[in-house]
């Protein structure tokens, strides 16, 4: 022993003290308190180091975490493999459609740091254009670089708002549509003031700010048919349980479903089949005026046979077919 | 387990120390030992009977050793226990549940154990617990350093310990723990981004930005789980010696294997090269016993063609070095010999870090422009700014200044000097192990 007999009992009780104090250390540090404690000191740290990028997420001006995508992520080969299945569907379904939404760090690209690397997506959009035309691809480009101080993008998450959906609605309206529908944004309703989105999760820091969840009146007050994967009845496009749920974003259309069948209530005898990611669930209820029946496809949860089913629903004949992802998710989700 | 992970610092160690602190001295051994058995089960309870297995097979192979007088029957023990230990130490590499990476030190611990009693340097040990903490004490067991058996055979016997070892064994774990949490694992970053991409999409500036943190990563790992086993070691009352001596301002790659994982380059010197015969029957037989060794210890690090290369590569400039390269070297300025010395460990992590030989040689080019994307892009422009300060501090961390920095405030005459040097090691491992801790707790 370190120190002699006459000293045990104190040395017995210093360190029994010690593992008390230790385990009572590691128990604060487990609580939420001594997390959040833990996580603004290493927030400081990462500031005062200079980091500008932490999971793929970089930390960009005016507080906004923006995902990463590095262009050695997306090799030529997966554009060509994309391009070609592109194609095959166009030329199977000549209707179709093609709307490739930029990601955040495409359009503010003033606010990522500096040099920051990210993938031009908009040679992926001109690429597509000319593997299947122009007339099938509408370009909402331009319209999220106009409008990007309006709040197209979230702080926080990596999909669009509201507002976002808006200008790919009017963009899609313009092309495709007999009439745009009369969306106003000054009446946006919040329904969610402290949405902390996935790029938070991504940092494992929260950020200064947080958004808010917006959406029209119209989206909330027009009730729907709208099964889930052939298990899940709904009549609204939102689902309001979910705002307090660990992903806020699926809000909208309850979020990532592989196959969504809406009955819009309008009797047109118009059909939309529309393969998507995550973003267009902001979309698709903007679009339930223009159609009697649409059916969503998310392929990363779709488990039947694509081809097969869209015969089987005799898409080519009934259908309007639209292609709606993000940049990022048509290079990593969609298959034809 | 990993020393860097809250369930040893907060559960594990506290118990363990207050239970060795207790215990009689004679007991201090047997809590050693078991709790080093309840760090390994603590990761897969399968390796304790390998282990128990092969702690017997040695004990009773040193004994027989010490019984025997006749030399072929000792050298047919050395080989069995030898191959045993190569076994394990091969096995490991192929299946992570034999024995975690902690079998790479174990095998060869054992193995200088049954070395040193076959050499007559050591008696055989007959205190099979004093042989079983030998081989199997947890401290060193992640990353080093390899002890030599008469380096500590003392120590098993009797050990003293006081409260200025202890202050200094828990200064110097922390100190380990933030290497291994704040530079390693930070400034690996951009390295994971570089081995995510094809070789062919980096830029020269990336791949060279790229090697070098992966430079600093293993240093800082490797250095780090030292420096945590050193201060475990002296916690209880263990000198163990140093494993790296600041190997990035080496000016030559002989100097930087006499810095670099210390007490690796002299366990294959005494065990293999020596042995061998080393270079005293001549310059062929020199060669291929430097041969011999640089691809053994290639193999140590992993069975794979890349990593023979690896060996192969350091074999070279060895031979280099021994024969005209290196009386050049001595006539050069300091700078350009550690850039020289630079270029190479570069070159030889391209073979560390690869899949395969041909991705490494992918590397290579990428590295002197032939291929990849040009010689600068904005991947590599972006992390440079984005990570300057972390790259300063690295640096910093991989040279003696702060060493030097501490000998100036010592022998300062003001007394100004001492005085804040006694306020920054109170409060700087303090910091240290705060900002460490937040850390941890971010990627818990």
């Amino acid at each position: 022993m370190i120190f002699d007999k006459k000293k045990n009992a104190a040395v017995t009780i210093f360190f029994l003290a010690g593992i008390l104090v230790v385990f009572a250390v590691f128990d604060f540090v487990k609580q939420d308190i001594g997390q959040d404690r833990l996580e603004q000191l290493t927030t400081h740290m990462d500031y005062f180091l200079n980091v500008k990028v932490v999971n793929g997420v970089y930390l960009a001006e005016e507080d906004y975490y923006i995902e990463q995508h590095l262009p050695q992520s997306y090799p030529e080969s997966l554009h060509e493999e994309k391009l070609l299945m592109i194609s095959k569907l166009v030329e199977d379904y000549p209707q179709t459609k093609v709307v490739l939404i930029p990601t955040a760090d495409n359009i503010l690209t003033d606010y990522l740091p500096w040099q920051a690397p990210y993938l031009q997506e908009r040679n992926l959009l001109t690429a597509v254009e000319d593997a299947i035309g122009e007339d099938h691809v509408i370009d909402v480009f331009p319209a999220f670089v106009e409008h990007v101080q309006e709040g197209v993008y979230f702080k926080t998450d990596s999909r669009i708002t509201s507002v976002g959906a808006y200008y790919i609605y009017r963009q899609w309206a313009d092309r495709c549509a007999s009439f745009p529908f009369w969306y106003q944004l000054e009446k946006l309703r919040t329904v969610k003031k402290d949405f902390a989105g996935d790029m938070v999760a991504a940092v494992g820091v929260k950020s200064r700010v947080v958004d808010e969840i917006t959406v029209f009146p119209h989206v909330l007050t027009k009730k729907a048919t709208i099964n889930y994967d052939n298990q899940k009845w709904a009549n609204s496009y939102v689902s309001e349980g979910k705002l307090s749920s660990e992903e806020p974003y699926a809000y909208f259309l309850d979020g990532d479903h592989g196959l969504t069948m809406i009955d819009t209530g309008y009797k047109n005898g118009k059909a939309l089949f529309i393969l998507k990611d995550s973003n267009a669930n902001v979309v698709i209820p903007l679009m339930a005026p223009h159609y009697e029946k649409i059916y969503a496809v998310d392929l990363r949860y779709f488990t039947y046979d694509l081809k097969e089913f869209m015969k089987d629903c005799d898409i080519y004949n009934q259908f309007d077919v639209l292609v709606m992802y993000g940049c990022d998710g048509f290079l990593e989700q969609f298959e034809y | 387990m990993d020393f860097a992970s809250f369930g040893f610092i907060f559960r594990f160690l506290p118990i363990f120390m207050f239970l060795y602190f207790v215990v009689p001295e004679k007991m201090k051994n047997l809590v050693l030992f078991l709790g080093s058995l309840v760090f390994y089960a603590w990761g897969d309870r399968r390796i304790l009977g390998i282990l128990l297995m092969s702690i017997v097979f040695d004990y009773v192979l040193g004994l027989c050793m010490g019984i025997s007088r006749n030399i072929w029957q000792k050298r047919v023990f050395l080989a069995g226990g030898v191959i045993l230990n190569l076994l394990i130490i091969v096995s490991s590499h192929q299946s992570t549940w034999v024995i975690p990476a902690g079998s790479l030190i174990y095998g060869l611990q054992a193995i200088s154990y049954l070395a040193e009693v076959y050499r007559g340097g050591v008696k055989p040990q007959k205190n099979i617990l004093r042989l079983g903490v030998y081989v199997a004490m947890f401290p060193q067991m992640n990353m080093g350093p390899v002890v030599r058996y008469r380096d500590i055979e003392a120590q098993l016997a009797k050990r003293s310990v006081d409260a200025v070892r202890i202050k200094d064994g828990v200064i110097r774990f922390i100190v380990g723990l933030a290497k291994k949490v704040l530079l390693a694992n930070n400034i690996c970053v951009f390295w994971n981004t570089v081995v995510a991409a094809n070789p062919e999409d980096l830029s020269t500036l990336t791949a060279w930005v790229g090697f070098a943190s992966f430079a600093f990563k293993i240093l800082f790992d490797f250095s780090g789980y030292a420096d945590m086993a050193i201060g475990l070691g002296q916690i209880m009352g263990f000198s163990f010696k140093e494993n790296f001596n600041y190997p990035f301002i080496a000016t030559s790659v002989k100097d930087f294997w006499n810095r670099w994982q210390i007490s690796l380059s002299v366990w294959f010197k005494d065990y293999v090269y020596i042995p061998l015969g080393g270079g005293r029957h001549g310059i062929i037989r020199k060669w291929l016993n430097m041969l011999f060794t640089w691809l053994l210890i290639g193999i140590w690090y992993g069975v794979a063609y890349h990593y023979l290369l690896w060996g192969l590569w350091f074999f070279f400039w060895m031979i280099l070095e021994s024969s005209f390269l290196g009386k050049l070297l001595d006539k050069l300025p300091g700078m350009l010999t550690r850039i020289y010395t630079w270029v190479i460990i570069i070159i030889s992590l391209t073979f560390f870090a690869a899949d395969s030989v041909p991705q490494a040689w992918e590397y290579i080019q990428v590295l002197f422009g032939v291929r990849g994307v040009g010689l600068v892009d904005s991947m590599a422009l972006f992390s440079l700014k984005s990570q300057i300060i972390l790259i300063i501090i690295a640096i910093f961390s991989s040279m003696p200044w702060a060493h030097i920095i501490a000998g100036r405030l010592r022998s300062s005459e003001s007394g100004m000097g001492m005085a804040l040097l006694r306020v920054l090691e109170k409060l700087l491992p303090a910091l240290l192990l705060i900002v460490t801790l937040a850390y941890m707790a971010k990627g818990y």
